[in-house]
């Protein structure tokens, strides 16, 4: 009973809901998330964040990462949910963190391993036998900057069919930042794919902070207007104080 | 023996299951002339390898226990500490690892950075060994040397540089093109002792060239000189070069990769150049001792000959002329005919034989100086005892031992072999901290544990062969714990007043759960309600009942009980009776804060081609066991998952059949966590059971 209050809390609580609202499904089933920023800014914390979120609302989550060994994925995990739990219990956070737990599987790829046919062979072997459904996947370092367009439509296609969300974190060159930015024109190289995209975060230094933008988003949040600060010392996004 | 520290060398050489540490150790000490012949592990002249002096070991191709051998190279003196591979003997790793001043890191070219090798990494990290990496089996098929080494960098976080680059590779594998004095080196002869240098093929030169640059680079991190050199573009002295290698090494910054076959006998002597050329002197570690009067004092010690002697034991061994121990010298000389004190006992001992050992030869020696590894006979150390000249109030670090997590029931045949068991349990006992051995008082039963279902097959083993002792074994048993989890208060009075002197306590407090540790008992009794003569017995009625848990009988742990107050009786109260009213508290207390029973959980990880590797998940996940990842390396597939001990029984035996003994798994502690109702239901029945046949 206390684990559910915790866990309400900590969904609740979650600066990401300045961004994505509580039980909205966002991007919508079949849809596509990005988490764009130049390297060292953080976008595996911010996807890992989200990932937990999903976690906390009851949904499984499937995290692919090219060439990070599994252990050093747990161990993201378990740096971001202690950052989220230092004000609350241990007991409780601990027992929490053993039901969460059943709710993610972790898998990678070596990054030029990385192929459809290879995808779907590994699927199969969690879901054949009841071991993993996943309801959201999470896809860390693939590497936009190649010819991907053929794994991007064919994982668009299957995220409609199994009806789930995909996020994926995009890394930028440095000069994108200075770019115009813009909903439909997304900085590269994520702009080729600006149609299949629904929702789009990006993380950038600002003055001396860093922030997180919204550049694109689906239904009624305006874009561009919202913004999420960064905590520079645990990468997560953090609420605004005051 | 010879005195110039500098010229000494104290090496551990560590890896994951078969990659050949063993066979490497043995071609090393074939190179220094310590042995003139070559057997194979597995070799089927049946001699086996001289390190592995263990019957049992020979037989199973595996290293049990390290033995401590002394070789000599090029002047240099090297001892090497041949270490274990299995988890279950990661205790034996851990002492090794506490004597040695640098470390070999063996990987294989095929496996690559294997689970094993994380943990062995993470050994050496926490001991501050610096290591330099050698990559074996190039000779094997789909031996790629720069997979491991992107390996050792990304999974390790190890800044890995090669030294050399192979010329030909799996069945072509021919030598290695070293990338300092940029020359080609092959090794002719039977076994390889005729090393032929020549140029590099031409083929090879652009790599040469471009590696050569790589390694600068990594280099140029360290040297000053070697930065200048580099950017006045002038050619780069090889002398420079390694001294700069050198310098990241000692720092542990820097990881230089060697490339070799022990079993083809290519590469081994220049590894040898390379563990005198890189590695460092007992003189260039900061050892660490510990004040026995506080141990947060830290104390460098001095490996200076002529100071007060300091010494450390690290390990014990039963021989047929008595007990020897291993042991370290890290300040002053020990010599023969020397009285020392053992830090721990206060007591005297005088040092009768010192020893250099050789695998399971020895020869006598009369000093043993700053730095040295040796062993002695007829003095009565434990492991993890130092001991030094009369005044020293120093302790080296203590040894990390783990908890057991498995018990089997042993039954001696006869009384002979009853005697015989009880002779071996003691020995092992004293040579392993791993390693228990306990009576269950109700059962009557000799119960052994240890780390893991091999650990205690193998102490099974060497009872029946070392001692003659006939035993059979009972199904292996799970260490189970009881904890709370909520806070629950107590008020219990203690009353016994009919007939003689009475006995009269009352304690008030609250029993809590505690996070981390066993037991903690805290008394905020003010006012003397409680006399404090009383206290000590109060703790001691606790501590009585964590023995055997009231849930289901197991220990209980992760409690904290507090007093607040109580009441006494200036005739009636006694030890006797705050320790019967303590009892009656936590009996009064612990079923309403919510007991639960823990079960240890084991950190699995399976290695297998991918094809496999659908039905290892689902032969994990029915075992209750939580899938945390797969990796997929492309050649095989890394299965993590965490899985209940009671459910990994026989595990090894299922793998081999899943997989066409392709697979292999390790399998270590991790944690305790809360089983589930249905185990706990089991649980429960089984104990009933027992009770009622007792009864």
């Amino acid at each position: 009973m206390k684990i559910d209050i915790l866990r309400q809390e900590l969904i609740h609580k979650s600066p990401l809901r300045a961004i994505i609202h509580e039980n909205n499904s966002i991007p919508e089933p079949g849809g596509f998330g990005a988490v764009l920023a130049r390297a060292g800014l953080g976008k595996t914390a911010l996807l890992v964040q989200i990932a937990m979120d999903n976690m906390l609302q009851n949904k499984k989550v499937l995290h692919i990462s090219m060439g990070d060994p599994v252990r050093k994925i747990c161990l993201w995990y378990e740096e971001v949910y202690r950052n989220m739990t230092t004000a609350y219990e241990s007991h409780q956070a601990g027992s929490l963190w053993e039901t969460l737990l059943s709710k993610r599987f972790i898998m990678t790829f070596n990054v030029n391993k990385f192929s459809m046919p290879k995808f779907y062979e590994r699927l199969a072997d969690l879901t054949e036998q009841g071991i993993f459904y996943p309801d959201a996947i999470v896809f860390d370092g693939l590497p936009f900057h190649d010819d991907i367009e053929d794994i991007l439509t064919e994982l668009k296609d299957f995220a409609g069919k199994d009806k789930l969300c995909i996020w994926f974190t995009v890394k930028t060159h440095r000069n994108a930042l200075e770019t115009n930015l813009s909903a439909e024109l997304l900085p590269e190289p994520l702009s080729k794919y600006s149609d299949i995209f629904d929702i789009a975060l990006q993380i950038r230094p600002e003055q001396e902070k860093i922030v997180l933008k919204v550049i694109k988003s689906a239904g009624n949040v305006e874009p561009l207007n919202l913004s999420v600060l960064m905590d520079p010392a645990t990468m997560l996004a953090k609420q605004e104080a005051g | 023996m010879k005195f110039d520290i500098s010229k000494l060398r104290n090496i551990g050489i560590s890896a994951h299951i078969d990659s050949g540490k063993t066979t490497l150790t043995e071609r090393i000490l074939f190179y220094t002339k310590r042995i003139h012949a070559i057997h194979d592990v597995k070799g089927k002249d049946g001699v086996g390898a001289t390190m592995d002096s263990m019957d049992l070991e020979k037989e199973r191709g595996i290293t049990i226990a390290s033995a401590a051998t002394y070789c000599e190279w090029k002047g240099r003196q090297i001892n090497i500490i041949d270490t274990p591979g299995h988890v279950d003997f990661t205790i034996e790793v851990e002492r090794s690892l506490r004597v040695l001043d640098s470390g070999i890191l063996v990987l294989c070219a095929v496996g690559g950075v294997q689970s094993q090798s994380v943990t062995v990494d993470q050994q050496m990290k926490r001991y501050a060994v610096p290591s330099i990496a050698f990559i074996n089996k190039m000779d094997r098929n789909g031996a790629n040397p720069f997979r491991v080494i992107s390996q050792l960098k990304e999974k390790l976080g190890h800044n890995a540089v090669a030294m050399q680059l192979p010329i030909g590779l799996e069945a072509d594998f021919k030598g290695v093109v070293d990338l300092i004095d940029m020359k080609a080196l092959y090794y002719e002869g039977i076994h390889g002792e005729d090393i032929l240098e020549a140029e590099i093929p031409d083929h090879m030169m652009e790599d040469a060239l471009k590696f050569r640059e790589v390694l600068i680079d990594a280099a140029a991190m360290f040297s000053d000189e070697l930065t200048e050199t580099v950017l006045e573009e002038k050619e780069v002295n090889s002398k420079v070069l390694i001294e700069a290698v050198r310098t990241g090494v000692l720092k542990r910054e820097l990881t230089p990769v060697f490339l070799g076959s022990a079993y083809k006998n290519k590469g081994v002597q220049t590894l040898l150049d390379a563990v005198v050329r890189y590695l460092p002197c007992p003189s260039e570690v900061d050892n660490i001792a510990m004040a026995c009067d506080d141990p947060d004092r830290k104390i460098v010690v001095d490996s200076d000959a002529d100071k007060p002697l300091i010494a450390f034991a690290f390990k014990l061994e039963e021989g047929q002329y008595g007990q020897l121990t291993y042991i370290r010298v890290y300040q002053g000389t020990l010599k023969k005919g020397d009285t020392v004190v053992n830090v721990r006992t206060g007591k005297k001992n005088r040092i009768g034989r010192v020893i250099r050992m050789h695998a399971d030869q020895m020869e006598d020696i009369d000093q043993l100086q700053a730095g040295y590894i040796g062993a002695l006979f007829g003095v009565d150390f434990a492991s993890g005892d130092t001991f030094g000249a009369p005044g020293i109030d120093l302790t080296m670090t203590n040894i990390i031992v783990p908890e057991p997590v498995i018990s089997l029931a042993v039954f001696p045949k006869d009384h002979k072999s009853e005697i015989n068991m009880s002779k071996a349990l003691n020995r092992f006992m004293k040579e392993d901290p791993s390693f228990k051995v306990f009576v269950n008082d109700e059962t009557n039963e000799t119960l052994i544990s240890g780390m893991g279902e091999l650990h205690l097959d193998i102490y099974v083993e060497r009872m029946k062969r070392e001692y003659q002792a006939e035993i059979t074994t009972g199904a292996p048993g799970v260490a189970y714990r009881e904890t709370i989890t909520k806070l629950c208060e107590f008020n219990y009075t203690h009353k016994k007043q009919t007939g003689g002197s009475g006995q009269y306590g009352r304690i008030q407090g609250f029993l809590e759960p505690l996070e981390d540790g066993e037991f903690i008992f805290e008394s905020k009794v003010v006012g003397g309600s409680i006399p404090t003569q009383y206290i000590p017995s109060c703790e001691k009625g606790f501590r009585d009942c964590l023995k055997k848990g009231p849930k289901l009988g197991y220990p209980v742990t992760g409690v904290k009980a507090v007093i607040t107050d109580g009441n006494h009786h200036s005739v009636d109260s006694s030890e006797m009776a705050f320790q019967a009213a303590a009892r009656g508290a936590f009996m009064e207390a612990y079923p309403k804060a919510a007991p639960v029973i823990l079960e240890p959980i084991m950190k699995v990880v399976v290695e297998t081609p991918p094809e496999f590797q659908g039905s290892v998940m689902g032969s994990l996940n029915q075992r209750r066991g939580v899938i945390l990842g797969a990796q997929d390396d492309g050649t095989f597939c890394v299965v993590e998952a965490q899985t209940p001990l009671a459910e990994m029984f026989g595990y090894a035996t299922v793998l081999r059949s899943l997989t066409t003994g392709k697979a292999q798994f390790t399998m270590e502690f991790l944690t305790y966590k809360q089983a589930p109702e249905s185990i706990v239901e089991t649980l429960r029945k089984k104990s009933d059971k027992k009770s009622s046949n007792a009864a």
